[in-house]
């Protein structure tokens, strides 16, 4: 239990794919302008990378390497057009707002990252842990950013059509926070938050056999 | 246990194997959702029809008159011309779908024209300009209501007078190029119709 | 640094003088900003003071001179403090940063607050002066619009409107009050320029490059080419922005290129992009450039071998 906790807690800031690994990073970019796209872009990647990751862990012993990529391809590709399909039928709004990033998901580095450098290899119970803690890693740092872009850069925060919070009326917007420069800025703030953060951390981090990253997965 | 080795036969087999289980998996996502899709985009573009045309009660497409319209409307994409009836079954006027191109990819909007061909409303059903900035278009009050009572029977004289957002111009304009195509298409096409619909 | 400050003097005068006060408090809002930003930023990092260098007031004083005297006195301030400590202190100070940071103020300003900068309303007289700008006939429409501006609605309505950029050349080079601070008199700032090129503190190959690439391609695209070197800002970035020794080339081959670089990307921007005021982001992408610019042109140390950078 200790190891499972220790592999998750490892995507939400040491190893977390965004800010430390950098992978998967231009969706991020382009859709964190709202929370509630990002939320939604967040769990959508929380399902297709959890999803993924036990479908190739349980079966990673029935895959030969030579073929792995595209299985690994096939299998994620259908949990995002489940995710895809799925929201397009209940969450109209929120789907036209990600637009093409859904569909997308299917060539983030990010999904196709883990399955190759982790589930790949790790039994099934470690490949959960890890495909859920990227996929938090994921969600908290988009939706910061999201926040950050969105209530400084437009004044206020709507989500599912409800104002949650907004500044004071007269407050000049800055629009470069919902440009790309904007996302650019705050993102390297973020990372420089985590990297703080990971070391002021560093002594009290549990090492774990199940640490792999993707220069030591990929080959 | 060991990993399957790379032979030809479990190569095949394993790519086949998980293709066909995808396959089915899909399949059946498909059949549950593709009712609610339809429905849903047909209640988005409902709405949307609603809001420029509200005596509107019965919006029907009509598939005959679209090549035409898109030949008036030229560079300006137009998807759908809907006739719309009042609760008594008489023509009120329509409603073309069009696409201009804004500043990130087009924005979908609906225009609506009464019978004399007066632009009634714009409504815009989806679009992907930059929030805070292209939103602007469909968020700054009282903005897109300039165009109601633009004369779709002579939409270029209309649309020389024009307010764009400050900071928006692109996505402006795109909205504006949207209703000058709707005009096109009722000073071409639909004005000939409307006659046609009453003597009928 | 003292020099450049030097040659920037008379012309901020000059526009001081005639824009009035709107104009003194924009320089002091400037150069307070920037200044006081490395002040509070050296403290806070525990560094060695660096303000005395000078080269934030540099960059306080060339924000101010590439900014309208209307520009609200925050919006100079945030400028300000953008220039600072996003483009210079957070890349590790003076000789780290990849983009002149007075340029990335103006940027910031203009992307953050979309027209603003733009349309501009006429400045409201000043100390001494009523506004004297000779009539543009039609275009009173577009009132408060820059020189670039017009010709540009000019241009793309065929001329139209009929409007004689060789009229423009006097105001341009002496006293131009429609613009930013640093676009009252170009011959001042060419003044200022030749000092800082005698004195050896900027290289000529810059400003000529600059200017001579934007000239010709000004008259290749069927404009004036006196008007469009004379016009927005082009001196102020030319002689003084694009100069900065650390966000341009080391090689003299370099800097030439640089310059036309910007140049190109200047009239480039300008007669196709759509703002008319690119001199900005003509130079600051050149500023991305410079480091594969050094990299190509590296000098080769003797008896060593090529393609090795």
């Amino acid at each position: 239990m200790r190891e499972w906790v220790a592999v998750y807690k490892r995507g939400l800031a040491l190893d977390n794919p965004l800010t430390v690994l950098m992978i998967g990073l231009c969706a991020v970019l382009a859709v964190s302008t709202k929370v509630e796209g990002a939320f939604f872009m967040g769990l959508a990647v929380i399902f297709v990378l959890g999803m993924s990751s036990v479908i190739v862990s349980s079966i990673r012993h029935l895959v030969p390497e030579k073929v792995r990529i595209p299985v690994f391809i096939v299998i994620i590709a259908s949990f995002v057009t489940i995710v895809d399909l799925t929201m397009k039928a209940f969450l109209p709004d929120v789907y036209d707002f990600l637009g093409v990033w859904i569909p997308l998901i299917v060539v983030n580095c990010m999904i196709l990252g883990r399955a190759e450098a982790f589930s790949y290899h790790k039994p099934v119970r470690l490949a959960i842990a890890d495909g859920l803690g990227m996929g938090t890693g994921f969600t908290i740092v988009i939706v910061g950013l999201a926040f950050i872009r969105e209530l400084f850069g437009s004044g206020e925060i709507v989500f599912l059509g409800a104002r949650l919070l907004s500044l004071p009326a007269g407050y000049p917007a800055p629009g470069i926070l919902v440009l790309f420069p904007g996302a650019f800025i705050v993102f390297g703030f973020i990372v420089a938050l985590t990297g703080w953060y990971n070391r002021r951390t560093a002594g009290r981090t549990v090492e774990t056999s199940a640490h792999c990253t993707i220069e030591e997965g990929g080959r | 246990m060991r990993r399957a080795e790379s032979t030809p036969l479990n190569m095949v087999t394993a790519v086949l194997v998980t293709c066909a289980v995808a396959a089915t998996s899909l399949t059946l996502t498909y059949e549950v959702t593709r009712d609610r899709i339809l429905a849903q985009e047909r209640a988005a573009e409902e709405r949307a029809l609603r809001t420029v045309l509200p005596a509107g009660d019965e919006f029907e497409l009509v598939p005959d008159v679209l090549e035409d319209a898109r030949e008036a409307a030229g560079d300006t994409t137009v998807d759908a011309v809907y006739r719309v009836r009042g609760a008594d079954g008489a023509l009120i006027g329509w409603g073309v779908r069009s696409a201009p191109r804004g500043y990130a990819g087009p924005i979908q909007l609906v225009v609506g024209l009464d019978r004399g061909g007066k632009v009634s409303g714009v409504s815009i059903i989806a679009m992907r300009e930059t929030p805070g900035l292209g939103t602007k278009i469909a968020t700054e009050e009282g903005w897109i209501d300039q165009f109601a009572g633009w004369d779709g029977s002579d939409i270029t004289a209309a649309a020389r007078e024009f307010d764009a957002i400050a900071g928006a111009t692109k996505s402006s304009v795109a909205v504006r190029e949207g209703v000058v195509a709707a005009g096109r298409v009722y000073a071409d096409v639909l004005a000939a119709e409307t006659g046609e619909v009453d003597e009928s | 640094m003292l020099w450049v400050v030097v040659a920037l003097l008379p012309a901020t005068a000059w526009a001081v003088w005639n824009m009035g006060s709107i104009a003194a408090w924009l320089l002091a809002a400037c150069i307070g900003s920037t200044v006081g930003t490395e002040w509070l930023w050296n403290r806070i990092a525990r560094r060695p003071q660096t303000i005395y260098d000078g080269s934030a007031l540099v960059t306080g004083l060339l924000l101010a001179l590439a900014l309208p005297p209307r520009t609200p006195l925050w919006m100079a301030v945030a400028g300000g403090i953008v220039a600072i400590a996003l483009a210079k202190m957070l890349f590790g100070g003076l000789g780290w940063n990849l983009f002149n940071p007075a340029l990335v103020g103006r940027a910031f300003i203009s992307i953050s607050w979309i027209g603003v900068l733009s349309a501009v309303q006429p400045h409201p007289g000043g100390w001494f002066n009523a506004l004297d700008v000779p009539g543009n006939g039609d275009l009173d429409a577009i009132t408060g619009a820059t020189r670039l501006a017009i010709a540009a609605a000019d241009r793309a309505a065929d001329g139209a409107y009929g409007v004689d950029l060789t009229e423009y050349y006097a105001p341009l080079l002496f006293r131009n009050l429609e613009g930013c601070l640093g676009e009252v008199s170009a011959a001042l700032l060419v003044a200022g320029g030749v000092l800082l090129i005698v004195k050896g503190i900027i290289d000529w190959r810059i400003p000529a490059g600059y200017i001579g690439t934007v000239a010709l391609l000004s008259w290749a695209f069927g404009s004036d080419p006196v008007f469009n070197v004379l016009a927005g800002g082009l001196m102020l970035g030319a002689f003084y922005m694009a100069t900065d020794y650390v966000t341009s080339p080391m090689t003299p081959l370099g800097r030439l290129l640089f310059g036309c670089g910007c140049g190109l990307f200047n009239a480039v921007g300008r007669f196709y992009g759509p703002m008319p005021e690119s001199t900005t982001f003509a130079i600051l992408f050149m500023n991305g450039l410079v480091p594969l610019i050094d990299r190509w042109l590296k000098p080769r140390t003797y008896g060593w071998g090529r393609g090795d950078a």
